[in-house]
């Protein structure tokens, strides 16, 4: 298994990284994720159109991830700057008049859908597609530990391209990684046939086991949790 | 389309200026030409949409980080006042520029 | 790194209301540790052993780090007899102060950020309005802005053009004047005093000076801090975290206008406590 610590500086790999489960992620989504280091909105339209973005709108730097997708374009919360599939910017609200240039545009990565999971590719090139290996999506979580914790905890028979192949409750199951800033992991369960709505809570209940059992071994300083942004905070209510 | 003279004023690292200026042009889908340039004082024809020159004076207007812009002038003009529009943007300052390099 | 205009300017760093007598304020000014105290007969602030300057105007508590090169900034309006004063509390937001500051400075925004309250999104477009360095008195100045809003103020009624004016008398200050619902021809002010806790977090301490007599104390706060959490999630959101001086990587248009005369301000007078000084 190579290990990808991601950095801000992260060099594009030229492979895939599966990001998020395509169960779920309905026409209309928006969300935030990471990809060798890369901060990127993966969005898909209404029409079911799937695309992944620098995360950082031009006009002046807000998260796209935090934008919303009206029909077949994503636009910037901030501004309401409107952003096409080809990533080129259509509409500036605050001049309506305006036909942008296709120079002011997003920065597009490679965005694909393949056996129940979305991969984002930051190479130049859109890699060949991932070997087939069907799933069916279970879950995704977001675990406090780095991917080599994982690997230990983990009894994995068969690894390729971002999945690990193994036996989970006496299921057998894939596991989409993926490396999220801060030691952090982003784990996608999927079975491998179709299983009942009981046996996917069960496979739920086994994942979340294996999250606190990494966590224990890998707890994430303090330092690093601090820096990611929360909700309002106990001090904002301190009026007059 | 409308065409515009933009100068600005201050003092600046020319040649450095000078390619942000290219560099803010292209992104804006600009065409035009840097007409003249010292490290004071820029003066650039420009064509495109009325918004998009306004964006290139605003842009401009604060420039690189060595540049310290004072104050900037937009005029729009008649096209006619403007000869040889080049189907880019041309920074041919000439080497008086290059030598004015600090 | 604080470079010297920064540590020589005044900030704000309590409520004047929270000096109760005895009280001893813990607060982080430009990642140093202060301590604000009041003896029962006057307030001090310490850094360590040493005295900082202190003073206090607009309902709050004002230091300095260094030897402040100018006095405080001068907002008659809020002088004025008949207005309302409202000290609407601390915000505390992960963001550059100086970013908070330009945001506050933005209108093109609220169609989005603040949907309903302060624009709409079939209003959203931004009339020419005109910027100015003002450079005897060192401040930015913008001026004839023009906005709609659908709800302008706690006191307004319906959708109206309101008509604003943004000031910043100090690179971590703005004060906005605004319509006033209640007074034709009056100026309504409203504030944004930040504390600089490090380059990349602050405390903002929002202050009004309004004609406004009906709205209760509460409601007025609690619009105010409405807006602000609006806004807190763009300042915590944008990148890079530092407000750049040069914006090779952005693309600001004729609205952004007023964003781009406080950086140039900046620039100008070298403040680069919170600012970005490479190309990004």
């Amino acid at each position: 298994m190579t290990q990808q610590s991601p950095s801000p500086t992260a060099k594009p790999s030229s492979s895939w990284i599966p990001v998020a489960l395509s169960a779920g992620f309905r026409p209309g989504s928006n969300i935030r994720v990471f990809a060798d280091g890369n901060d990127i909105a993966l969005w898909s339209s209404f029409s079911g159109k799937l695309s992944a973005w620098v995360n950082r709108c031009p006009h002046r730097g807000m998260r796209l991830s935090h934008g919303f997708v009206r029909g077949e374009m994503l636009a910037c919360i901030y501004h309401g700057w409107h952003f096409a599939q080809d990533a080129n910017c259509k509409y500036i609200p605050a001049h309506p008049e305006l036909v942008p240039g296709e120079m002011i545009c997003a920065q597009a990565h490679h965005a694909h859908e393949q056996d129940g999971l979305l991969w984002v590719s930051c190479a130049e090139e859109e890699p060949d597609a991932p070997a087939r290996l069907p799933g069916f999506g279970v879950r995704s979580l977001l675990i406090d530990a780095p991917r080599p914790v994982l690997a230990g905890v983990l009894e994995v028979t068969h690894e390729a391209q971002g999945r690990w192949e193994l036996t989970l409750a006496d299921q057998p199951v894939i596991l989409g990684v993926q490396d999220w800033p801060e030691g952090r992991t982003g784990v996608h369960l999927l079975t491998k046939e179709a299983v009942s709505a009981e046996t996917k809570k069960m496979l739920s209940r086994e994942l979340e086991a294996m999250r606190r059992t990494c966590e224990a071994i890998a707890p994430v300083s303090a330092s690093a949790s601090a820096s990611v942004p929360s909700g309002p905070s106990s001090r904002s209510g301190d009026a007059a | 389309m409308s065409f515009a003279k933009i100068e600005f004023y201050g003092t600046f690292d020319t040649r450095h200026f000078c390619d942000w200026i290219g560099h803010r042009a292209h992104k804006l889908g600009l065409t035009g030409r840097i007409e003249a340039a010292s490290s004071e004082r820029i003066t650039l024809y420009v064509q495109g949409q009325e918004e998009l020159l306004n964006a290139m004076e605003v842009a401009c207007s604060l420039g690189p980080i060595d540049a310290d812009v004072s104050h900037t002038n937009l005029v729009f003009i008649d096209p006619a006042d403007a000869s040889d529009w080049p189907n880019r943007f041309q920074i041919d300052v000439g080497p008086e520029v290059l030598a004015d390099r600090r | 790194m604080i470079n010297e205009i920064a540590l020589n300017d005044w900030y704000p760093v309590a409520m004047a209301s929270e000096l109760k007598p005895g009280c001893r304020l813990n607060r982080v000014l430009m990642e140093r540790e202060i301590q604000i105290s009041n003896d029962g007969d006057k307030t001090h602030a310490f850094e360590g052993s040493r005295v900082l300057p202190l003073q206090i105007r607009y309902d709050h508590v004002w230091t300095s780090l260094g030897a402040p090169a100018r006095p405080l900034f001068e907002i008659p309006e809020g002088e004025q007899d008949g207005r309302r004063l409202v000290a609407c509390g601390r915000v505390h937001v992960r963001c550059s102060p100086l970013r908070a500051v330009e945001n506050f400075l933005d209108i093109a925004h609220f169609p989005y950020v603040h949907t309903g309250i302060l624009g709409a999104e079939d209003h959203p477009e931004v009339e020419r309005y005109d910027v100015e360095i003002d450079d005897e008195k060192d401040e930015v100045w913008a001026r004839q802005v023009k906005f709609f809003q659908p709800q302008a103020a706690k006191s307004a009624e319906g959708g109206i053009m309101a008509d604003y004016m943004y000031r910043v008398p100090a690179p971590t200050t703005s004060i906005l004047y605004k319509t006033c619902p209640a007074r034709v021809g009056e100026w309504d002010i409203i504030t944004l005093f930040v504390q600089p806790v490090s380059e990349t977090t602050c405390d903002v301490w929002p202050w009004m000076a309004l004609y406004d007599d009906e709205t209760p104390f509460n409601d007025l706060v609690q619009f105010q801090q409405t807006i602000f959490m609006q806004d807190r999630s763009i300042l915590e959101n944008q990148i890079p975290a530092l407000l750049p001086l040069d914006p090779k990587m952005e693309t600001p248009t004729r609205a952004d206008l007023t964003s781009i005369a406080y950086r140039r301000w900046l620039k100008r007078r070298r403040m680069f406590y919170g600012a970005q000084t490479i190309a990004a």
